[in-house]
Parts: structure tokens; C-alpha cells; sequence
């Protein structure tokens, strides 16, 4: 057993209670430019679990949430009911590894968007999945402010819609170049704001790649660093947008199943049906909202002359979210 | 002047030289930043087939909206580059301002006239998403 395996042994036996408790079989996983996460096996109480060990990548790039705030945001989303991965101990006193860390319970399965679209053995019966997926996404939307275990989110948007409207605009501008495309956009994103919603907590990249599937269904909604408090309508506009099904633009929810019965399954956790009209409207934002964060790509590798073909590539994106957004806002 | 093959022909032969003798030789890992390297290669190969002739109807179909005609000369390249980016800033402070909603004639046009361009750059960047619509 090495040092950082003895060093999480000893705090998962405190933090449990269990003395016999150890962590062992230590693997980094592949991917996370923003978080490490680490595979290993647990030993509680006799018993073995796999689980995963989650922190910062050692290349600091700034993260829109600590790994802290993440534990706090699974532990309110466990609580819902939702299907999470179980988050188990937070650590952070940076004496343990040298940095934050939380352990949570390994869950089976892929998230990998391009696969699951493409194999149906992913996620069990299609219609259930697509069901499945507007269910979970209500259990999602039940936790709603106040909430003292969330106060790190800070006080919810008076206008979620329009608040979006003026962040896209600020990292539109600092991007600096024109782009008449995306300013098209925000200028009918603004002309037809809907009326604020009452804030729920939203997840804001719940979609086709962040949520695991197994054989049978899904096994845990991933992702958590973006979640804020807003509008709930902004989680389906972002999961049935085009650009977010992975080339099978024929099953709007996701790529995965039909949008009928990602509504019907919101509908029937939620207790309302879903507004149709309010979640095309946030598609067209879901659009402005990846271009703009495409072109940020972009920039790293133009700016700061980092050689990173994936962002770059991004990039090339921008065009066809451009004429998807020019295609939704035809009006009469 | 330069003889064919042309660097836009390179790029092509370059990039199936890439997918049929390198990928398949390639461990899995690696294949996808392969991948990657040869739809680079194709957006380049299709950018540089185009030229600049698509700046030029961009400049004319954006200053038509204002009734004007470009001033500037199609073989001054950073004239052209130059001209394209003040249109394109003007158009982007008229939307923004309001100045292109619905109650203005200009706004359909508009609309038409960026769904156009947002086409033509797609039929570089991905052309397969066009016949996918």
C-alpha cells in the first residue's frame, strides 16, 4: 500500500467510523482537464464497494465550482432522489493528499455520448430512458432556495433568461471579434424573454454525455460543477437541443428517445405538464450558450498559442450552431 | 507561379494517406486524435478550394442591406478584410440596439442574409450537416 493510499485509509476510518475501513486498488481515470478522478476499492464494515476519488487536476484551470461545492450539490441531489453517484466523505484538509477530495460510490455503465446514441443496448427500453430522463430531471428542479447546505450558489437570478442574455453578451465581447449570428440571437432571446419562473435548482449540463447509462437504464447523472439556481425550463431546452443529440437529430430528446415522453416522464414527477413553447425558447439559448463557449475554445488555442486540436476544433462548430439559431428565430 | 498539385490537393492525398495507412495502424488510443488531425486537414483543404471569393459576396450582400455598394477594391485583400470586419461590427450594434427588430424592412433580409453566410461557412466546417437538414 502506498503513502496516498494509507493517508485515505486513515481518513476514510475516521470519517466512517469503521477502523478497519482502507481504501486500496488506487487508478487514475482517463479524462478531466478540471478534476482528477481516481477508481479504487472500498473496504467498509467488512464489505467491498468500488468507488471514486474526486479533486482538482494539477493544471488549476479555474473551476466554476470547488470540490466541495460539488459534495454539497450530490448530497442535496441524493437527497431529492435523484440518481447520483452516492457521495460519501468530504475532505478538505489539504494535509490528507495535498488537496480537496470527496469519495463517492462508483456507478456502472457509459456516459459517452457518441456510444450511447448509436448502440440501443445503452439505457434499456428507449421510451422508459427517455422517461426516465424527464423524471430525473424534476427530482432535479424539486430542490428549490432557500437552502443553508447551498448557499454557496448565492441568491437566484431575479430573471434567469435575461440574466443569461447579459453573461452571453459579456463573453461574447470579450471574445472580441463580430458575430452577427449570436448577436441575432441574444437580441430574440431578450425581445421574448418569458416571465420568470419561480428559481428550482437546475443542473445546466444535463444531457446526452453527462448522464451514465447502463444496460437497464440510467445509473447516475454526472456533471454537477455547473448548477445554479434558475429556470427549470433552461435543464430541457439544454437536453433536446439539436446540437446536444449527437448526430440522431430524429429523437429530440437527446438523441435517445422522443421528446413525448421525456415531457411525459418531467410531467409526471413535476405534477405539471412542460410548456412546450418555453423549451424551444431555451434551445435557442442552449445554441448561443455552446457557441459562445465554442469560441472561447477558440481562443485558447489562437491566444495563447496552445496547441490544442480539440479546442480548436470546437471552434469549427460555431457555424452550424450559427445557422441553427438563424433557423429557430425566423419569425412570422 | 506554383504548379498542381496545389496545397489544397496535398492536404487531400495527405488526409487519405492518414485514414487508410496510419489509422488502422494506429493503437486505439491514438486513433481519435487522428481522427481529429485528418477533419482538420479537410476543413483547411475546403477553405483553401473556396479562397477569398465567398469575403467578397459577404461584403456585397451585408452593405446591400444598408443600400450601399462596397468600396472596397475585391483584389486588396486587407482592404477587403478590413471592410468586412466594420460591416460585421456595424450589423452587430444595429442588432443589439434594436435597430433590426421586427418593425424594421431590414429585418427579414437580415435574418435571410446571415442563414446564407451561416451556410456557406458550414459548408466548409461540416458540410454533412447541411444534408442532414
Amino acid at each position: 500500500m502506498d503513502q496516498r493510499e494509507l493517508a485515505l485509509s486513515a481518513f476514510v476510518a475516521t470519517a466512517s467510523g469503521d477502523r478497519q475501513a482502507r481504501l486500496s486498488g488506487l487508478e487514475k481515470l482517463a479524462g478531466g482537464a478540471i478534476q482528477e478522478n481516481w477508481s479504487a476499492q472500498l473496504t467498509l464494515h467488512g464489505a467491498h464497494r468500488p468507488v471514486v476519488i474526486r479533486t482538482d487536476a494539477p493544471s488549476g484551470v479555474a473551476a466554476s465550482r470547488t470540490r466541495a461545492e460539488e459534495f454539497h450539490l450530490l448530497k442535496a441531489a441524493h437527497g431529492a432522489g435523484v440518481a447520483v453517484p452516492e457521495p460519501l466523505w468530504l475532505c478538505t484538509d489539504p494535509s490528507v493528499i495535498g488537496k480537496a477530495f470527496f469519495v463517492m460510490a462508483r456507478v456502472a455503465g457509459t456516459a459517452a455520448g457518441h456510444q450511447v446514441v448509436k448502440d440501443p443496448a445503452w439505457g434499456g427500453d428507449r421510451t422508459t430512458l427517455a422517461e426516465r430522463l424527464g423524471a430525473e430531471l424534476a427530482r432535479i428542479h424539486a430542490v428549490v432556495p432557500p437552502r443553508p447546505d447551498l448557499d454557496f450558489l448565492g441568491p437566484p437570478p431575479a430573471h434567469a433568461a435575461l440574466d443569461r442574455v447579459a453573461t452571453y453578451r459579456d463573453w461574447l465581447d470579450a471574445v472580441g471579434r463580430p458575430h452577427a449570428a449570436l448577436e441575432w440571437g441574444l437580441r430574440w432571446l431578450e425581445r421574448l424573454a418569458p416571465d420568470p419562473a419561480a428559481p428550482v435548482l437546475t443542473h445546466r449540463d444535463y444531457r446526452t454525455g453527462n448522464v451514465m447509462l447502463d444496460q437497464t437504464g440510467i445509473t447516475g447523472v454526472l456533471d454537477w460543477e455547473f448548477a445554479a439556481w434558475g429556470d427549470p425550463m433552461e435543464d430541457l431546452g439544454w437536453f433536446c437541443a439539436r446540437c446536444w443529440r449527437f448526430g440522431v437529430d430524429g429523437l429530440e430528446a437527446g438523441g435517445l428517445g422522443a421528446r413525448a415522453d421525456f415531457y411525459g416522464g418531467y410531467a409526471s414527477v413535476a405534477g405539471r405538464p412542460v410548456d412546450d413553447a418555453a423549451v424551444r425558447y431555451w434551445e435557442v439559448m442552449a445554441h448561443v450558450r455552446w457557441a459562445v463557449i465554442a469560441l472561447q475554445q477558440g481562443e485558447r488555442v489562437l491566444g495563447g498559442g496552445e496547441t490544442n486540436l480539440e479546442a480548436a476544433l470546437t471552434a469549427t462548430l460555431v457555424p452550424q450552431l450559427e445557422l441553427e439559431i438563424l433557423r429557430m428565430t425566423k419569425e412570422s | 507561379m506554383r504548379h498542381a498539385p496545389t496545397g489544397a490537393d496535398l492536404l487531400d492525398v495527405a488526409r487519405r494517406q492518414m485514414l487508410d495507412v496510419l489509422v488502422p495502424a494506429l493503437p486505439a488510443e491514438h486513433r481519435y486524435a487522428a481522427l481529429m488531425v485528418a477533419n482538420a486537414m479537410a476543413i483547411a483543404g475546403r477553405e483553401m478550394r473556396n479562397g477569398a471569393a465567398g469575403q467578397e459576396e459577404e461584403l456585397w450582400a451585408l452593405s446591400a442591406l444598408y443600400g450601399e455598394v462596397p468600396e472596397a477594391e475585391p483584389g486588396d485583400p486587407q482592404a477587403m478584410a478590413q471592410a468586412l470586419e466594420a460591416i460585421h461590427r456595424q450589423v452587430c450594434a444595429d442588432i443589439r440596439a434594436g435597430r433590426m427588430d421586427p418593425h424594421r424592412p431590414e429585418h427579414d433580409a437580415l435574418r435571410a442574409t446571415l442563414e446564407e453566410l451561416a451556410q456557406d461557412r458550414v459548408a466548409e466546417t461540416n458540410p454533412r450537416y447541411l444534408s442532414g437538414t
